[in-house]
């Protein structure tokens, strides 16, 4: 077990009904996890739990069976997390950018801007190092924020709906870099949007309203599909299957 | 850490705006505006530099509005208590120069450094709370002094402090304790980048 919400509770406002509600889910140990759902399902508030930057209002996060507020720095070193708008700097380099988050998760500057060298090339901007991250694409905002969790050898990486706004080939070059970190590390990665699915997850979460209405395999989510569904879309019927949107279950 | 003063500004933001409020104030010295009193009994005569005393803490609020909250909260290294000290310590340099510069002219330098914390102290305080707009703050403060500030001719109340005489005991004191209650807001009610 890598990183657990054990009997999570969370709401932004005491006075508002939570967003999770006892709320158990634990991140798979390997490959690339796709946390799948409608807006407003709860994805970002847990990805916001694992990342620790927000702290439950009851239950415990766990992170190799050690309670996050025991051992908060231990665990904020190894969990990497890329939030949905990755902020920019007018003032740092993407490399700089990347060695100076490499230095906040604990690395010293000279290694912190090693690594940056390394994990940017490891994305493929190897090239654009030398530009202002304010000037980068957001497809190449992106990668940056994989390389920042490549820079500083994270345990885990969180991405909250990296796919979010970005063009066909922007998509293609980004899945092409979460394929070959994932296969190292355990991504867990958010997004509304079916088409992330594709072919390389290896679980898929979908929540709603606050719940798991599925955890599984990618071939288990699939099955949900309606029998009469054309290859291409079965991970939407599937999705529409288990949201009860097709009005079959 | 020079990552961290790169993106907070220190390297080229804060050294620019001393530099400018130190040529700025130096050059105006002796230069009186007068407003007239729309609302409060009399108009109130003030120095031109104690506008300028708003250059240092448009800076500071633009520098902590240079954190990336989303990457440093999740981080491991402690930035707020060198935020902390990166502005409490700038607003003090500016005023340590404006003292320096009091051969130029005691009683205006004297009066800017005390206004640069006054004004230093609003702005970092309002920050937490009111982000890039707490800049407002001290302009408001000035616009209010010179509008509804006057007692008397040439004699603001107590609580105007901006327009008070260099030598007025309780401006000063009010202009300190202002600067450590903006620095105390900054320590217990900023967001933490980290916990």
């Amino acid at each position: 077990m890598t990183l657990l919400l054990d009997r999570v509770t969370f709401g932004y406002h005491r006075w508002i009904r939570p967003v999770l509600t006892r709320f158990t889910y634990e991140v798979p140990e390997q490959g690339l996890t796709i946390l799948l759902g409608p807006n407003g399902a709860g994805k970002s508030t847990t990805m916001a739990l694992l990342a620790g930057t927000v702290e439950p209002r009851a239950g415990r996060v766990l992170f190799r069976g050690t309670d996050l507020t025991s051992a908060s720095r231990e665990y904020r070193r190894h969990v990497a997390w890329l939030p949905q708008r990755v902020p920019t700097s007018r003032q740092l380099t993407a490399r700089e950018y990347v060695a100076y988050v490499a230095w906040l998760k604990g690395e010293d500057r000279s290694r912190a801007w090693e690594r940056a060298g390394a994990s940017l090339d490891q994305v493929g901007l190897a090239e654009e190092a030398g530009r202002k991250t304010a000037r980068l694409s957001g497809g190449q905002l992106r990668r940056v924020g994989i390389a920042c969790a490549l820079a500083h050898d994270a345990r885990v990486i969180l991405l909250d709906e990296p796919t979010a706004g970005l063009d066909p080939h922007q998509r293609t070059v980004f899945r092409d870099v979460l394929r070959e970190v994932s296969a190292k590390t355990p991504v867990l990665m958010s997004t509304h949007d079916i088409a992330d699915l594709a072919d390389e997850a290896d679980t898929v979460t979908l929540m709603n309203g606050g719940k798991v209405l599925h955890h599984g395999g990618t071939e288990s989510f699939l099955d949900h599909a309606r029998p009469d569904a054309a290859p291409a879309r079965r991970a939407e019927s599937a999705y529409s299957v288990l949201m009860g949107l097709d009005g079959s279950e | 850490m020079i990552w961290w003063l790169r993106q907070r500004g220190a390297l080229g933001l804060l050294p620019g705006a001393l530099a400018a409020f130190v040529l700025s104030v130096g050059l105006t010295l002796d230069v009186v505006v007068v407003f007239p009193a729309f609302v409060g009994d009399f108009a109130v005569p003030t120095e031109l530099s104690n506008f300028l005393c708003l250059i240092p803490s448009v800076a500071l609020v633009v520098c902590l509005e240079r954190r990336l909250p989303s990457v440093e909260r999740s981080a491991v290294r402690r930035l707020d208590a060198r935020d902390v000290t990166l502005v409490a310590g700038f607003a003090l340099l500016v005023s340590v120069a404006a003292m320096a510069m009091s051969p130029l002219g005691p009683e205006a330098m004297v009066t800017a450094a005390r206004n640069n914390l006054l004004f230093c102290g609003l702005a970092v305080g309002a920050w937490p709370l009111l982000g890039h707009r707490a800049t407002l703050l001290p302009v408001f403060w000035m616009i209010h002094s010179m509008f509804l500030g006057g007692r008397s001719l040439n004699d603001p109340y107590p609580w105007v402090i901006v327009t008070e005489k260099a030598d007025v005991a309780h401006a000063a004191v009010g202009a300190a304790a202002v600067f450590l209650a903006g620095v105390c807001s900054l320590i217990f009610f900023a967001p933490r980048t980290d916990r």
